[in-house]
């Protein structure tokens, strides 16, 4: 997916908003289950509190970056108890969002390499 | 274990209070569902664990909170009702009612008896924990019994922490309309309290903080106070006259409190500022739903109330004024009630012309 400008204007991201973009990029999900699979893909280290999580998905829903999934679609867990269960999706803009800060981390990793490596200019 | 489960799941939901309307709308119920779960993992690692994940997970919430506030406060500022963010746009009818507040037209606090009450409250409030102080002590304070002066000092200082508690919460909220009155007095309780305190500090020779930082102190409450005039004047006639209400009825209420003081000790005296705190609430009541006329009689009013009882304070002093050789302060103190009580209405009498000027220019 190529990164639009408007995309490339989001960036960079925190560390916890990639993980949650991350999260979202496979399946819906919702909170819970955000929570446990970000604690999971960074192998621990980021343990988000319910407060940052929402804080984090607030934002990221009025910047358009992911979408509420209907609850009849479902999502990772989402047969549980109503509107409790909100599950969440990407949007086009989300993925895209994602896919410009995947890049960037992955052009700094390559200066990175090159510099430290010795062999850049 | 149950138990506190049950309390620390409740605190949570009491902290989610401190989220705007809209978030709390929007995602209360999901972040109660996943705090829940948050808790039962917590649990299976053991007590402490779970303890350690509810206070992260409280600041987290408190922390979030005040940053949505403050979020909402800029957004709301920053954008007129019929541009709102998006986000925001579900909520016209809370943008709705801010711009109505902000024409100083609407009156929903004043339609509903029920409200209105509980917004003309804090001099009530006020006014009893002044009289619960002096009929628990009643006497010198080095004549009673520890327990009763703790107690009287309790019974005296519940009411102010709730209005303190209270004005802080209305401040978080962006003033609602009902809440004037609470901060009129919370602000004025709050700067006679620094002032008795420096003054008290000042007797032996010593500063309240740091010489620096006690000037400091008095500009920013002096600010804060000046601040919170014009912004009342800026909302409306009703708001600002809420807030002078508040503002004087406070002043003249707590000199009920000090003719309790050494050397006077007139403890009789004090027990009648509970009764004049109803008269107060009274006003302030029939300042929320009257008409404009009727709210220019509650101001002319609450100013002979001012009055009545700032005389009731030097007549108490009279004896050792005299003894010190020095004039009763009324002068001075009748131009400060009148000024705190009129000031903010006056402010607002003003913003019509000089919002048609500068239109015409």
């Amino acid at each position: 997916m190529v990164p639009t400008e408007s995309a490339l204007a989001e960036l960079p991201l925190t560390e916890a908003s990639c993980y949650i973009l991350l999260s979202l990029a496979s399946q819906a999900r919702h909170g819970y289950a955000i929570m446990k699979d970000v604690l999971t893909l960074s192998e621990g280290r980021v343990d988000l509190s319910t407060g940052t999580l929402y804080g984090a998905l607030k934002r990221m829903l009025e910047d358009g970056w992911i979408q509420p999934v209907d609850p009849e679609a479902g999502g990772e867990g989402s047969g549980g108890s109503g509107r409790e269960r909100k599950s969440y999706t990407l949007t086009d803009h989300g993925r895209k969002v994602l896919a410009a800060e995947l890049e960037r981390l992955g052009r700094l990793r390559e200066i990175g390499r090159l510099r430290t490596s010795g062999s850049g200019a | 274990m149950k138990l506190g489960e049950g309390l620390i799941q409740r605190i949570y939901t009491c902290l989610l209070r401190c989220y705007p309307k809209h978030v709390r709308d929007q995602f209360g119920e999901e972040m109660c569902g996943v705090f829940r779960q948050v808790l039962a993992d917590a649990r299976e690692r053991g007590a402490f664990h779970l303890a350690m994940r509810a206070a992260r997970e409280y600041r987290d919430a408190l922390l979030w909170a005040l940053r949505e506030q403050w979020l909402a406060i800029t957004q709301v500022v920053r954008q007129s009702p019929l541009d709102a963010h998006p986000i925001l746009k579900r909520e016209r009818p809370f943008l709705w009612r801010w711009s109505q507040l902000m024409e100083g037209n609407s009156d929903p606090v004043g339609k509903y008896p029920r409200k209105a009450l509980w917004a003309s409250m804090p001099l009530f409030l006020f006014g009893i924990g002044i009289s619960l102080n002096s009929l628990v002590r009643a006497g010198p304070w080095y004549t009673v019994p520890l327990w009763r002066l703790l107690l009287s000092i309790g019974v005296g200082l519940v009411p102010m922490l709730f209005i303190g508690f209270v004005a802080i919460l209305a401040l978080l909220r962006r003033v609602p309309d009902g809440f004037w009155l609470w901060m009129g007095v919370a602000y004025m309780g709050f700067t006679l309290f620094v002032k008795t305190f420096s003054e008290e500090r000042a007797e032996v020779g010593r500063a309240m903080l740091t010489p620096t930082l006690d000037i400091a102190l008095a500009v920013a409450v002096l600010l804060f106070g000046i601040g919170l005039m014009i912004w009342a004047a800026w909302r409306g006639f009703r708001q600002a006259g809420l807030l002078g209400i508040g503002l004087s009825g406070t002043l003249a209420l707590s000199f009920f409190l000090a003719v309790t003081s050494a050397p006077f000790y007139r403890h009789d005296l004090a027990l009648a500022a509970a009764p004049v705190g109803v008269v107060f609430t009274a006003l302030a009541y029939a300042f929320l739903r009257g008409s404009t006329t009727a709210r220019v009689g509650v101001l002319a009013a609450t100013l002979v109330i001012n009055i009545g009882s700032i005389a009731m304070g030097m007549n108490a002093w009279s004896d050792w004024l005299e003894e010190q050789g020095r004039a009763a302060p009324l002068l001075p103190l009748l131009i400060l009630s009148a000024g705190l009580l009129l000031s903010s209405p006056l402010l607002q009498l003003l913003k019509h012309p000089l919002d048609e000027l500068r239109r015409s220019t």
